[in-house]
C-alpha cells in the first residue's frame, strides 16, 4: 500500500542501525490518533506494528504472546488504565513511552525508571526523538520491586 | 516491709503505732492512725472527700479511704481493703511532686502542704483534687505520706458564664471548650448537628479519637502554639460517626487556664460544600483540559488522513471543513452538560445533521431518549458527518424531495444490569435514486469504518430501491457505567 502519509521513507539507510525497532506495540483508543502514529512508525522506522489497541486487555495480550522491542501507550483505555502493560514492559526491560493528554500523570514515568511521558497532541518529530532516545538508553534499573500501584504513588 | 524502729515515729507529742510490732496492713494503719488522732493536722474548714496513706516503703501501696473513692465513682467494696498501686487513682508525676514536696519540709512537724494532684474517676474523667499532706517519719525518714483530698468543683466548666453559654446555644457554628485531660467541657449545639454527636455523648472525653481530625500540620504543633498563646486557624477535616467527612475552616486558641490544664477554645465552620465545589471544579477543568488536548489531537489526525494521496485542494478543504465542523458540533453539545460526561443522542444527531438538509422536513429522527457516553462523541460526531457527506452528494439529500430517517431502538442483553444496547438506522430515500457504482475506497470510508470501529458498533450496509440503509448496533452503556 503507498504510504498515505508524506513522509519520505528511507529505511534503505536504516536497514542496519541496531537501534531501529523492528515491532512496535501502540495502545490508544482514539482511532484515528492509533492510525496516525501507525503510519508514522511504518515510515519513520519501517517496522511491524502491533494494534492500535484500544483495550488493556488486548494489549496486555499482545505483549503476552509476542517479542516486541518498543510501545507507545495512551494510560487511560476503554475498559482501565494501561499500568498492567506497563509494568509488564518494565519487567522485561522493554522501553516504552506514555502519550497522554492528562498533565497530571507526568509523575507517572517516575514509577517506571523515567519513561518519558510525551503530552498529546505530540508532534511528529517529538514522538520519534522520544523512541529513538528511549532505544538509545532504556531503564537504568531493571529489577522493579515494588508493585504498579506503590509506584504510581 | 512492716517498720520496726528503736525510736517511735511520732507528730508533734503523739507517738505513732510504729514501733516493734509490725502493723499487718495498711487499712490497719490507717485505722489506729485515726484513732490517734493523726488526722488533726489535716483539718480544714472545709470538709475533705477522704484520706489517702501512701507506703514510702512500698510506693506501689497506697490505701485509699472507702469516701474517697466512692467521690471518685469507685465502688470501695470492689477494692480489697482499698489499697491499690497509686498510679491506678493519681497522676504518678503529681504523687511524686507531692511526695517531693512533703518529704522536702524535713524541719517541720507541721504537717500540711497543699498541692493540687490530677485523679482519674472511674469513668476516666480527670478530676483535680487538693491534696493536704505530711510526712510521717522514723528516726528522721519519711516512710509514710498521710493527706486528704478534696475534689475540685469542676471549676473548667462553671467559668463558662450563662451568657457564654447562650452564644453557644444560639451560634450555629460549633463550638467546643475542651481540655487535654478533662475532654469536652462544652459542645454546641452547633456542634451537635455539625458533628452528629450530643453535648452528651461527647462530654467528659476526648473528641479527637471519634472524629480523626487530620490538620494541615502535625497537629503537636498546633498545639504546642495554641497552648502558648497563640490562635491558631487552618482547615480541618473531620470523619463523623456516619463516615462522611466534613471540612471546616477551625479555629483553636487558649480559653484559660486552670491549675496547669489548658482549655481549649475550638470554633469549627462548616466549608464542606465549598470545598466540594473547588474539588469538583477541579476534576472538571482537568476533565475538560484532557478532552481539548484529545480533540486536538484527533483534529490534526483528521489533517493529516484527510490530507494524505488528495491532490484537489478545495475538496480536501471542505471535506475537512465539514469533519472538523461535525466533531466541533458534536462536542459542543456534551459540553452542555458539564455534570454528566456525554450528550443526549437526539441533540448530536440535530446537531451534527442539521445543517446538511435544505429544510428540516428532510431529516426526521425517531427514538427514544438515550445517553451517549463521552467516548462515543467523537466516533460517533464522525460517522454521521460521513453518512450525511454522502446523502448530500448521491443519497437521500441528493434532491429537493428526499429526506433521511434516522430511527433507533433499544434493547438490553442481559437483563436490567446488562449493558444497553442501540440499533441505529440510518435509511435514505430519494425518488431519483440509482445504486451508485462501486467508487475507489477513498479516506471517508476508511474514516467510517475505523469511527465504525472505535464505536464498537457491527454495521450493516444495504441499498434498497429508493436508497442506503445503514444500521449501526452498539452497545451504548457499558454495565460499569452509571
Amino acid at each position: 500500500m503507498p504510504h498515505p502519509l508524506d513522509c519520505e521513507i528511507r529505511s534503505d539507510q536504516r536497514t542496519d542501525d541496531p537501534l531501529r525497532p523492528t515491532r512496535i506495540l501502540i495502545a490508544e483508543d482514539e482511532v484515528l490518533v492509533g492510525y496516525t502514529l501507525q503510519l508514522l512508525l511504518m515510515s519513520e522506522f519501517d517496522c511491524e506494528v502491533l494494534g492500535p489497541f484500544m483495550r488493556v486487555c488486548d494489549a496486555q495480550r499482545a505483549v503476552l504472546e509476542n517479542e516486541i522491542d518498543f510501545a507507545i501507550l495512551d494510560v487511560r483505555l476503554r475498559d482501565g488504565e494501561i499500568y498492567p502493560v506497563a509494568d509488564i514492559l518494565f519487567q522485561r526491560n522493554i522501553p516504552f513511552v506514555f502519550h497522554s493528554g492528562h498533565a497530571e500523570e507526568e509523575a507517572i514515568g517516575a514509577a517506571y525508571d523515567g519513561a518519558p511521558l510525551l503530552d498529546k497532541p505530540a508532534s511528529d518529530s517529538a514522538i520519534v526523538r522520544a523512541i529513538r532516545e528511549a532505544l538509545v538508553e532504556p531503564f537504568k534499573v531493571s529489577t522493579p520491586e515494588m508493585t504498579s500501584r506503590d509506584r504510581a504513588r | 516491709m512492716p517498720i520496726s524502729a528503736s525510736e517511735p515515729a511520732s507528730i508533734g507529742s503523739t507517738h505513732l503505732p510504729y514501733g516493734p510490732t509490725p502493723v499487718p496492713g495498711l487499712a490497719d494503719e490507717f485505722a489506729k492512725l485515726v484513732a490517734l488522732g493523726a488526722l488533726e493536722p489535716l483539718a480544714e474548714t472545709e470538709r475533705s472527700d477522704g484520706f489517702w496513706l501512701w507506703d514510702l516503703e512500698r510506693p506501689e501501696a497506697c490505701f485509699f479511704s472507702a469516701d474517697l473513692l466512692k467521690a471518685l465513682g469507685y465502688d470501695p467494696h470492689e477494692r480489697a481493703q482499698s489499697v491499690l498501686d497509686i498510679g491506678t487513682i493519681a497522676f504518678v508525676e503529681d504523687a511524686e511532686r507531692v511526695r517531693a514536696n512533703v518529704v522536702s519540709r524535713t524541719e517541720s512537724h507541721d504537717p500540711i502542704n497543699a498541692q493540687m494532684m490530677r485523679c482519674m474517676e472511674k469513668n476516666g474523667t480527670m478530676r483535680l483534687v487538693r491534696c493536704l499532706a505530711y510526712a510521717i517519719r522514723s528516726e528522721g525518714v519519711p516512710i509514710r505520706i498521710l493527706g486528704s483530698m478534696r475534689l475540685v468543683p469542676c471549676a473548667t466548666g462553671d467559668e463558662l458564664t450563662s451568657r457564654l453559654s447562650d452564644i453557644l446555644t444560639l451560634s450555629r457554628e460549633a463550638i467546643i471548650v475542651w481540655s487535654a485531660h478533662c475532654g469536652v467541657r462544652r459542645w454546641s449545639s452547633g456542634a451537635e448537628s455539625l458533628y452528629g454527636i450530643t453535648e452528651a455523648a461527647v462530654k467528659g472525653k476526648a473528641h479527637f479519637p471519634t472524629l480523626k481530625p487530620r490538620f494541615p500540620i502535625d497537629w503537636e504543633r498546633i498545639e504546642a502554639r495554641v497552648r502558648n498563646g497563640e490562635t491558631w486557624s487552618g482547615e480541618v477535616s473531620w470523619t463523623r460517626p456516619d463516615g462522611t467527612v466534613i471540612v471546616t475552616e477551625t479555629q483553636l486558641q487558649r480559653f484559660s487556664i486552670r491549675c496547669g490544664e489548658t482549655l481549649f477554645l475550638q470554633i469549627d465552620h462548616d466549608i464542606t460544600p465549598q470545598v466540594r465545589l473547588a474539588e469538583r471544579q477541579h476534576i472538571l477543568t482537568r476533565e475538560l483540559r484532557h478532552r481539548v488536548k484529545n480533540l486536538f489531537a484527533v483534529i490534526r489526525s483528521l489533517v493529516r488522513l484527510s490530507a494524505s494521496g488528495q491532490d484537489d485542494v478545495p475538496a480536501l478543504v471542505r471535506d475537512l471543513d465539514n469533519r472538523i465542523a461535525a466533531l466541533a458540533a458534536a462536542h459542543v453539545v456534551s459540553l452542555g452538560y458539564q455534570t454528566n460526561d456525554g450528550a443526549p443522542l437526539q441533540e448530536v444527531l440535530q446537531a451534527v445533521l442539521g445543517p446538511y438538509p435544505a429544510s428540516g422536513e428532510a431529516l426526521r429522527l425517531d427514538g427514544p431518549s438515550v445517553w451517549v457516553p463521552q467516548e462515543k462523541i467523537t466516533p460517533l460526531g464522525l460517522i454521521l458527518n460521513e453518512l450525511a457527506t454522502n446523502a448530500l452528494k448521491y443519497g437521500g439529500w441528493a434532491s429537493h424531495s428526499g429526506h433521511v430517517e434516522v430511527a433507533w431502538t433499544l434493547t438490553r442483553d442481559d437483563g436490567p444490569d446488562g449493558p444497553t444496547r442501540i440499533t441505529l438506522s440510518w435509511r435514505e430515500e430519494n425518488p431519483d435514486f440509482k445504486p451508485p457504482a462501486e467508487v475507489a475506497v477513498g479516506f471517508g470510508t476508511r474514516l467510517l469504518q475505523m469511527s465504525s470501529a472505535q464505536l464498537g458498533a457491527e454495521v450493516v450496509r444495504t441499498w434498497h430501491p429508493s436508497g442506503l440503509l445503514c444500521t449501526f448496533t452498539f452497545d451504548i452503556s457499558a454495565p460499569s457505567e452509571t
